[in-house]
């Protein structure tokens, strides 16, 4: 009896200590080197570096000209600093930028390194895998152009000048700056890598060769290669034509539908351009700039201006004009699937403008003309010279009112001094010169605190531990 | 001859007759019960050996045996786990015993159950394992037992944070880590040899507890190998004994009071003056002032009209003196009912139980209940083993209205005195009533709780014991939070009527199976040589599930089925999900050597794998050795009566821990999201991970010294130093690697500490009796090295460094203030080269001092027991002190807040005009980058002394004499009535109403009870 139970007791155990395993996946993570191991699961985490995008028009709007402040603005302290530049509301929001790009940047890394393991069998899924790697090349290059443009000077400032940390891998480094040579030419080989795989893509969130086209067409622009960003807006251009930017289409822009014009838009999945509105019924804290003005027919008009009674601070009642688009979908309860910052018009308007700063005066005039005609505009223009690159930045402005992008293209082009006002009515308070320092954001301080190699741009401060 | 006859029969008749009488003597025995330590021992079966006479010590370990006894007889004192005493009847009927733990290697024929089996007496010889005084938990009245344990054992601190309900943090000898947080910190839970989580002991029924323990040092912790990193609290449920059946039924009934109430608000008067002073025209104070009127109609012709209105309303006001901490916090009900059941042969024994407690919070909606059962039955088989088996199953549930970004408990300090809370608009909230603040957010949790577990411990062989424990835990959360549409949050958020009000539902399911496979073999050679070696098995698997659902537009029900599943966009119902499976697998050593009961030495090894880490991380080790010198047990000391005691003890350990460490941190590792792009579910990368991430190694030594005198006064001390090579902590990186926050090896931290506690039977007779003990506890950390920096700053807007090389990372800094500019208004510090700096100058890192230690370094407890006849005195005190608190004054209103209530007397702290001296509080009117030093930093004046002591425990009891019960209710063997109360008082420093946990909000409220405790 006892014996046997001895012999029962030590099978048992034996079954017991072999039973027992530690290989159990994870049923809720996917770990290396298993995880990304094919092209769904590589395009569903460029999915989400796609997601990760940051959204900050309305706050770039806000910084440009786009907008003046109603009489509500002083409900909300924060968003009037920002309005005003002051240097610590800038500094908040620079440091929100930066972290959140990087982020992105770092993700698209996270991908990039998954792919160059990775290895595929058929055509078809090679085709996805040059896909999914040209979209994360185009995502990398477009975060690095929006964080060239906040965080460095001007190109015409000096292109030696220190751009923004290029990041080449997931690793922790401690990166000093490059100058911005630099920075433009990485960005033209990862958009120019991602230009070559010229399928079509499956929908309007997704990059394509056109986007990256766009966006290569807007760097050879922002570092003065005129030529360079002819032929690449062109190349849009002639994809798109110029009925896909007439009227039926234009309205779709602001709806969840297809639209013939966007060439990319960023897909959304929460809310968008909220924070303009203070109050459903009282209004909005900015309306547009008194000199955004459209003609009789300017089809831009009805989705640009939404007009608004509001009180002021006395109480009077009066009609305002509000920003349209977006704002005009919330308030109207319109579902935003798309952000469609990048499509035909603008391509449109680049070409215009490299050609008439390269001396194709004539061919920019072509160019505008048919995107005015497009837009309800009938107009013969007979501008030359900076007059007509000044009414081709006029309407880029009238274009993109409230898109966060005219933000950049002040930033290129400076004005002598930006107004800003205090509450609409009661006048200009101060003005930014155009050699401010604020121009060029500062590096935030979660950067510079952990990295010693990291330079501040002039006149920001960068504290120091002083004990160090 | 025939006389002498007669005489010789009489006699004998006499005798006869005389020694029949003897022959059924009735006896009544009674005494008390103690274990070597001088506590009570309930439960021990006292029988007149070799007949059926038996009782059982009730809970203060006296019994009553009632016999009826021909001759000579011998009485026996019997329990599992301590040695059976036998006393010979010496005429004598008050007989007190002393019963000493059965350490002894058991041979083949006696088997004593061991319910954990990794509760090797060995290891104490060496380690430091302390017991808690049950009977004193039990003792108090509180519903959770974590709050209980706080003060019983020198180096347990236990910090309750918030309200009713949310688990306290218990911590073994502070923070061996330099990462916050309990994931790190916390101490491993182990009930009859089976892991817990913390919340399933959280939820245990502190009267089905016979015994706990904590494990201290490296060689009392080593056999649980790498998950006792942070020391280990062993739990002993309760078990039957042989014996008739006994049952208690025990009850619980009283009030919770509201507690200390901090900080003195103002009243009507003097709020609405301060309100004139701060020139809000949204407050009463002001708006109805003379000053108002006169400033915004001075040509007004109905002026003093306006002003005669106004100072009528402000009378109307100052008639109203509402007393918001007695309109919130609110007394409530507190109620225990514990009904057990104990008996058995000496074959088979069993403990039945159940329970029931209900505590009142000090809020509305807060409270917490819970019921609970447990089987225990121990089979012995045959004359070689014992087999056990346990089964439970609970249910708690507790409620709170107190949200993450509400909590009722602030408005005691918001609401003014001349609000009401039945009519109208509130001033301190624009456009809301009272209603519209009460119901604003509500949670419910519930915790549905079953396990099973079944051990055996067997001896084939004498000397060797091979046991096994088994153990399946479930437990079923569910949580249900709402903001309903009435909600002032909802009401304004801007969205359409019917997307009102939001739920979340979730259900957490937690499965763990616990397995353990212990031989030992132990022999004692030559009488003097005691050798023990072995080794175990054991593996642990977990399964987590969890499902929840957030959905909108439920209006005013708390039913997941109100959601309105029609809503796009950002108020989409949303489905959650998290499924994981770990498993962890150790294999240990063990070896004790014992010479003489004099010396001991004992070493452990063993080595730890966890499926939740890579496999080149997998397997991770923890070792100790200690050695033990019992100078009392030398031929020469024995029976010495002066010292009844002296073991020295040293233990010497290292074990290796990725506590709190995922697969994550140290690989590339994706998870879905609830999120879509496009036609694509999103597949997200967790973070940057560090793949030269190593475990990090805490080496302790520990030395001990325990001190017996005159068999009634006990001490003991412990000196431990800790140290942990290649902590790990989330270090922050620069931003441009697109993560804030690294996970590495980054330092050296020392954590070092000394516990002494002492007990004196200061009376120790029959029926007056008398014990007097206290314990201190200090702990200290300080960061060693950081490997490739002096210093690291947490988060980039730090000017003081989070860790710095040599410096305690519990510290606080901040400016030494000056107090007040008398002629700005504004708050002036004092710089490092001793000159003043004002408000609007920048402080440096060289103006910032020490302002005191968060973590107080000093904790202990003050115990004190008085028996007199049948009462029964117990009260303990709980105390720490050495550390800082940084006050909250919220309740300090300048001009935008002027609408809020303020603290009592702050017209005369704040400065209000030039030439203000020495006040406490800056100008109301202030631009509020002048204040920027006052709200980045504490300063000397905004901390305070976090000292407190507090009366945790008290309680006198009165035993019915068994007399009174014989004569009046004879199926009742005891009976016990007493008065119970915990947290009654406690006596600080600090201005706010929580030295323990610093938050304004929340104090441990008083419970005070009548209890009633019998034994049928």
């Amino acid at each position: 009896m006892k014996k046997s139970l001895k012999y029962i007791t030590i099978s048992l155990f034996s079954v017991y200590v072999s039973s027992c395993t530690l290989n159990i996946p994870l049923e809720n993570e996917f770990s290396d080197p298993y995880a990304i191991s094919n092209v769904e699961t590589a395009r569903e985490l460029l999915a989400s570096v796609y997601d990760l995008v940051p959204n900050y028009d309305f706050e770039l709007s806000v910084l440009s000209d786009d907008f003046m402040p109603t009489s509500l603005i002083d409900r909300d302290a924060e968003l009037k600093n920002l309005y005003q530049w002051a240097d610590n509301a800038i500094t908040n929001f620079s440091t929100s930028l930066w972290e959140e790009y990087y982020n992105v940047i770092a993700n698209a890394n996270v991908l990039l390194e998954r792919l160059d393991d990775m290895t595929v069998s058929d055509d078809k899924e090679k085709d996805e895998y040059e896909r999914i790697r040209a979209e994360a090349l185009t995502i990398k290059a477009s975060c690095y152009f929006d964080l060239l443009r906040l965080f460095a000077p001007s190109f015409s400032e000096g292109d030696q000048k220190d751009g923004i940390i290029l990041k080449d891998k997931l690793d922790l480094e401690f990166l000093p700056r490059s100058s911005i040579a630099d920075c433009v030419t990485e960005i033209r080989t990862l958009l120019s890598e991602a230009s070559s795989f010229k399928k079509a893509p499956s929908a309007p969130g997704w990059h394509s060769s056109l986007s990256a086209d766009y966006l290569l067409a807007e760097l050879e622009l922002y570092a003065g290669n005129w030529t360079a960003a002819a032929e690449a807006a062109k190349r849009v251009v002639d994809a798109y034509g110029k009925e896909t930017m007439e009227k039926a289409s234009y309205q779709k822009l602001w709806s969840s539908e297809t639209c013939p014009e966007r060439i990319f838009g960023k897909y959304l999945r929460d809310s968008y351009y909220t924070y303009i509105q203070y109050d459903a019924a009282a209004g909005d804290f900015f309306m547009l700039n008194d000199d955004l003005v459209f003609e009789e027919g300017d089809i831009r008009s009805e989705w640009t201006v939404f007009p608004f009674e509001m009180a002021d601070n006395r109480g009077d009642v009066a009609e305002r004009k509000l920003l349209g688009k977006y704002n005009k979908m919330n308030k109207e309860s319109l579902q935003i699937k798309y952000i469609g910052k990048i499509r035909a018009s603008g391509a449109y308007l680049i070409l215009a403008e490299a050609y008439a700063r390269s001396s194709g005066e004539q061919a920019a005039v072509q160019i505008l003309e048919e995107y005015l005609s497009a837009r309800g505009i009938q107009e013969k223009i007979s501008l030359s010279g900076d007059a007509l690159v000044k009414r081709i930045l006029e309407e880029k402005r009238k274009e993109f009112a409230g898109e966060g992008s005219n933000y950049f293209e002040m930033k290129r082009n400076r004005p002598e001094t930006l107004k800003r006002y205090s509450a609409y009515g009661t006048g200009s308070s101060v003005s930014i010169k155009k050699d401010d320092y604020r121009w060029t954001f500062p590096i935030p301080k979660s950067e510079y605190k952990y990295n010693d190699n990291v330079s501040q741009n002039d006149g920001w401060t960068k504290e120091v531990d002083n004990q160090n | 001859m025939k006389k002498l006859f007669l005489i010789v029969a009489l006699l004998t008749v006499l005798v006869n007759g005389v020694s029949y009488a003897q022959s059924l003597k009735e006896y009544e025995i009674s005494g008390i019960v103690m274990d070597s330590d001088g506590d009570p021992v309930p439960g021990v079966t006292v029988s007149v050996k070799g007949m059926q006479y038996a009782t059982i010590t009730d809970g203060d370990g006296k019994y009553v045996l009632k016999a009826k006894v021909e001759g000579r007889f011998s009485i026996e004192y019997t329990c599992i786990g301590l040695k059976t005493v036998l006393v010979k009847y010496d005429g004598n009927n008050v007989i007190d015993v002393v019963m000493e733990y059965d350490n002894t290697v058991l041979d083949a024929v006696v088997v004593s159950a061991r319910q954990n089996i990794n509760e090797l007496d060995i290891r104490a010889k060496s380690g430091v394992v302390q017991q808690v005084n049950m009977s004193r938990i039990v003792t108090k009245p509180t519903i959770d037992i974590s709050s209980a344990l706080q003060g019983s054992v020198p180096g347990l601190i236990v910090t309750n944070t918030g309200a009713l309900g949310s688990k306290p943090e218990i911590r073994i000898r502070g923070n061996s880590s330099l990462r916050k947080g309990s994931s790190a910190n916390e101490p491993l839970y182990v009930m009859d040899g089976q892991v817990i989580s913390s919340d399933v002991f959280f939820e245990l029924n502190p009267n089905d507890i016979a015994d706990i323990k904590v494990l201290k040092d490296a060689a009392a912790c080593a056999l649980y190998g790498v998950k006792a990193a942070n020391g280990v609290i062993e739990i002993t449920s309760q078990r039957g004994n042989a014996g008739p059946m006994s049952v208690t039924y025990n009850m619980d009934m009283g009030v919770t009071t509201r507690g200390r109430r901090g900080i003195a608000m103002m009243n009507s008067t003097e709020k609405l003056e301060l309100e004139r002073l701060l020139q809000n025209t949204a407050t009463p104070g002001y708006r109805y002032s003379e000053d108002f009127f006169r400033k915004y109609y001075p040509t007004d012709p109905d002026l003093e009209n306006m002003i005669a209105e106004g100072r009528e309303v402000l009378d109307s006001l100052r008639a109203i003196n509402t007393d918001w901490f007695k309109e919130l916090i609110r007394m409530s009900m507190y109620q225990k009912h514990n009904l057990s059941l104990k008996g058995g042969n000496d074959k088979t024994v069993y403990y039945l139980s159940a329970n029931f407690t209900q505590q009142g919070g000090r809020i509305p909606g807060n409270d917490k209940y819970r019921t609970s059962m447990r089987l225990n039955l121990d089979q012995k088989i045959s004359d070689w083993g014992y087999a056990m088996f346990s089964v439970s199953g609970g249910y708690s549930k507790t409620n709170s209205p107190i949200g993450t970004e509400y909590d009722p408990t602030m408005l005691v300090y918001e609401l003014n005195p001349y609000e009401r809370p039945d009519v109208g608009e509130l001033w301190s909230y624009p456009n809301r009533t009272y209603q519209d603040l009460l119901n604003q957010y509500s949670s419910e949790s519930e915790d549905k709780t079953a396990g099973a577990s079944a051990s055996i411990n067997l001896n084939f062989v004498p000397g060797l014991d091979i046991s096994a424990v088994a153990g399946l835990d479930f437990s079923l959360s569910e949580s249900l939070n709402v903001v309903p549409s009435t909600a002032y949050s909802e009401q304004n958020s801007g969205v359409p009527e019917n997307q009102r009000g939001y739920l979340t539902k979730s259900k957490n399911t937690s499965t763990n199976i616990t397995s353990n496979i212990r031989i030992t073999y132990s022999n004692t050679f030559n009488e003097k040589h005691n050798l023990t070696v072995g080794g175990n098995y054991d593996y642990y698997m977990s399964l987590m599930d969890n499902v929840s659902i957030t959905g909108y537009g439920i209006g005013k029900l708390k039913n997941p089925s109100a959601i309105n599943q029609s809503i796009e966009g950002n108020r989409k119902p949303r489905v959650g999900s998290f499924r994981e499976k770990s498993a962890q697998m150790g294999i240990g050593l063990l070896f004790g050597y014992t010479y003489n009961e004099i010396y001991d030495i004992f070493g452990t090894y063993k080595a730890d794998a966890s499926s939740l880490l890579p496999q080149d991380k997998r397997w991770n080790s923890a070792w100790a050795a200690g050695a033990g010198w019992t100078i009392s047990n030398y031929a020469f000391l024995k029976n010495n009566r002066v010292l009844t005691n002296l073991n020295l003890k040293a233990s010497y350990g290292v074990t290796a821990s990725l506590a709190g460490v995922s697969a994550a941190s140290t690989i590339g590792t994706f998870m879905y999201s609830q999120n879509s792009y496009e036609d694509q579910r999103l597949l997200e990368f967790l973070g940057i991970y560090n793949s030269d991430l190593k475990p990090e190694k805490t080496t302790s030594i520990d030395v001990g010294l325990s001190v017996g005198l005159f068999k009634r006064w006990d001490l003991n001390l412990n000196l431990y130093k800790r140290r942990t090579t290649d902590a790990l902590l989330d270090v922050p990186i620069p931003s441009s690697n697109g993560y804030g926050y690294l996970k590495r090896n980054i330092g050296i931290l020392d954590n070092n500490g000394i516990e002494f506690s002492t007990s004196v039977r200061v009376i120790d007779k029959h029926e007056l009796y008398m014990i007097i003990g206290g314990s201190i506890a200090y702990n200290n950390n300080m960061v060693v090295d950081l490997y490739d920096a002096d210093r690291i700053y947490a988060s980039e807007n730090s000017v003081i460094p989070d860790y710095e090389v040599g410096k305690s990372v519990d510290m606080l800094y901040g400016p030494h203030s000056l107090g007040i500019n008398p002629v700005t208004g504004l708050p002036v510090f004092l710089g490092s080269d001793g000159r003043e700096i004002q408000a609007t100058e920048t402080l440096l890192r060289e103006d910032m001092v020490a302002l005191g230690y968060m973590v107080p370094p000093f904790s202990g407890a003050l115990n004190f027991s008085f028996t007199y006849k049948s009462f029964d005195f117990n009260a303990d005190f709980y105390y720490v002190f050495g550390g800082v608190k940084q006050y909250d004054q919220s309740y300090v209103r300048d001009q935008n807040s002027a609408n809020k209530n303020a603290i009592k007397n702050q017209i005369s702290d704040m400065w209000f005009k030039k030439g203000d001296e020495g006040k406490t509080y800056h100008t109301p009117f202030y631009s509020s980058a002048a204040i920027d030093n006052l709200t980045l930093y504490p300063n000397t004046l905004t901390v305070g002394s976090s000292d407190y002591i507090k009366l945790s425990m008290i309680s006198l009891r009165y035993r019915l004499s068994s007399a009174f019960l014989e004569k009046n209710l004879r199926f009742i063997k005891y009976a016990n009535v007493a008065f119970q109360a915990s947290n009654l008082f406690t006596l600080s420093r600090y201005k706010e109403s929580n030295p323990e946990g610093g938050t304004l909000a929340g104090s441990q409220q008083p419970v005070l009870t009548i209890n009633l405790s019998v034994t049928f």
